[in-house]
């Protein structure tokens, strides 16, 4: 009975299904790939449609475990099959693409090891190239600090080694969004890609081992939007981008990157860049007067310990009082100290700061002094937070 | 949007099945179909639409003067699609693809499809096929090769008996 009325229905109106294919493309389009994939099991015209999908191409081995199915097999040689079947399931994907074009590539493989899979990466990022993604994200950072020294490719090189030459120049001329994480990225290669992305608004380098000498410089007329952390050998950074409002720079004290970045108003620190921000202000004070939001992650702070819950909630319960009215009166108790605790008394003044956040691991003891005096440089604060991490030992 | 006269143009606008409708000149030329009429001075008369029923256009009028009134602010814009699109079933989404299709609405066409999608989110292939009224012309081998192909993407779907 209910097919019948359903086949009435249909006969009178149009089903989905019945729509053209380039509006059913435009649909799938909009669908994670698991979903999309999913449709060529509808009906033979459904069969090849995704693969003319432009929408988002995801692959993230943490959430697609499934793709195993393993049954409780030994560990080690689970983790191999794992690894060979992500690496057999991307190549199997990206090679039944048909569309001209895909929005965004997007993939994190944090079960990688060995350097043997360089030629499967470096073809992944062809395909990026070659379907002009406008995001394009590729994190092979493994969850206990594992290195895999994958050395992003000569793009020119990339290409003039492919048989199909039908790159559009520039090469990611459509590019807004480049993430690389764990990707060793030479800094002549950073430089080949600033000046052919000319449309890129969010760039992010994490942990590349191969950048030492870095300069984000203009014209970047697009770029809003800078990573740069934990480049173990990082010896400079130069930002001059005068569009770019938002900026992260965690890792190794270095003389300030910023030159000329009128716009940058929040300004995310880690490492002991950050220290030196904190400890050294008027070496940043070329530009720290006009950030309105600062997040200090203090991840590394080692400080007086026992005190550290005390001092959070002394610190929170002076800050509700009134901390414009706030002196800083500290009880010996706290200055079991180093001589960082030592705050310089001419502080500069961040004008500007509205939002402030601190993260930070316990162990905060002598930490917090001075989080309190930048409390007091900052007249125009009107939001605060406070993370403090706890080890679970 | 261009309104620098005092009194607002008013386009009148014929379904497929002859319903005339009134619409305010600066809400109709969001579909380009419509504004390329008005640029090349065929917007004098009626406007037949030939490809959208009445209760279609009714539909993309509502639409074209709710989007319209709102200020230049992609947030409010968005919740006034999610809830202009809440309550319709799926053959006037599909209605509404094809309609938006013809009048080249790409805000409409984009906000239709994001809902579409979204409602074949984790959904298994027997539920999708008797929604949207897809036939399996597959032989049982041929659909169990396929199946098996991209057997990945059925980790997670929600169970239906008829999967």
């Amino acid at each position: 009975m209910q097919e019948e009325e359903e086949k009435q229905n249909a006969a009178a109106t149009v089903k989905i299904g019945d729509l053209p294919e380039d509006m059913l493309i435009h649909i799938l389009s909009r669908m994670s790939l698991k979903d999309a994939v999913r449709t060529s099991v509808l009906s033979r015209r459904w069969r090849y449609l995704w693969m003319y999908t432009s929408g988002k191409l995801e692959f993230d081995d943490r959430y697609d475990r499934d793709i195993t199915l393993l049954d409780d097999a030994d560990e080690r040689s689970g983790i191999v099959i794992k690894r060979k079947k992500f690496k057999t399931w991307v190549k199997h994907i990206l090679k039944l693409h048909r569309g001209q074009r895909v929005d965004s590539l997007v993939i994190r493989f944090t079960n990688l090891r060995l350097r043997y899979l360089s030629s499967d990466i470096d073809s992944w990022i062809y395909f990026a190239v070659k379907k002009e993604v406008k995001v394009f994200e590729l994190n092979l950072s493994v969850e206990d600090g594992f290195h895999c020294g994958y050395k992003f490719p000569n793009i020119e090189k990339l290409l003039s080694r492919s048989r199909e030459l039908k790159v559009k120049s520039p090469v990611f001329g459509s590019l807004r969004s480049l993430r690389l994480v764990d990707v060793d990225i030479d800094d002549e290669v950073v430089k080949y890609l600033l000046a052919s992305c000319t449309c890129v608004e969010h760039l992010c380098i994490r942990a590349s081992n191969a950048t030492k000498n870095l300069e984000v410089v203009d014209p970047l007329a697009n770029l809003k939007e800078l990573e740069i952390s934990d480049c173990c050998n990082l010896e400079s950074l130069e930002i001059s981008a005068k569009n770019l409002v938002s900026c992260t720079y965690q890792g190794k004290e270095i003389s300030s990157p910023f030159k000329k970045t009128p716009n940058l108003t929040e300004l995310t620190l880690g490492g002991e860049f950050c220290h030196s921000f904190i400890f050294e202000p008027n070496k940043h004070s070329s530009y720290s007067a006009q950030l309105v939001k600062l997040v200090l992650n203090l991840k590394t702070l080692v400080g007086g310990g026992a005190f550290s819950l005390f001092l959070v909630s002394l610190c929170l319960s002076c800050i509700s009082l009134s901390y414009k009215s706030l002196t800083l009166s500290c009880p010996n108790a706290f200055c079991q100290t180093s001589e960082r605790t030592n705050v310089p008394c001419d502080l500069p003044q961040l004008d500007s700061l509205k939002r402030l956040e601190l993260n930070t691991v316990t162990k905060i003891g002598e930490s917090f002094l001075f989080f309190l005096s930048l409390i007091k440089a900052s007249p125009n604060l009107h939001e605060l937070k406070i993370k403090v991490n706890f080890p679970t030992f | 949007m261009a309104a620098e006269t005092g009194t607002p143009t008013t386009l009148t606008l014929k379904s497929n099945d002859d319903e005339l409708f009134s619409v305010a000149e600066s809400a109709a030329i969001l579909s380009v179909t419509i504004r390329n009429m008005v640029e090349d001075g065929c917007a004098g008369g009626v406007i037949p639409l030939d490809n959208v029923d009445g209760k279609t256009l009714a539909s993309v009028i509502t639409y074209m003067n709710g989007i319209s009134a709102i200020p230049a602010d992609e947030e409010k814009k968005k919740s006034y699609r999610d809830k202009f699109l809440s309550d319709k079933d799926f053959e006037t989404l599909a209605d509404m693809v094809l309609a938006a299709n013809y009048l080249n609405m790409s805000c409409l066409m984009d906000a239709v499809s994001a809902k579409i999608a979204q409602v074949m989110e984790k959904k298994s292939v027997g539920w999708v096929r008797r929604k949207f009224g897809i036939e399996n012309d597959y032989t049982p081998e041929e659909e169990a090769a396929v199946k098996e192909e991209h057997k990945w993407t059925f980790e997670g779907v929600e169970t239906d008996d008829d999967n």
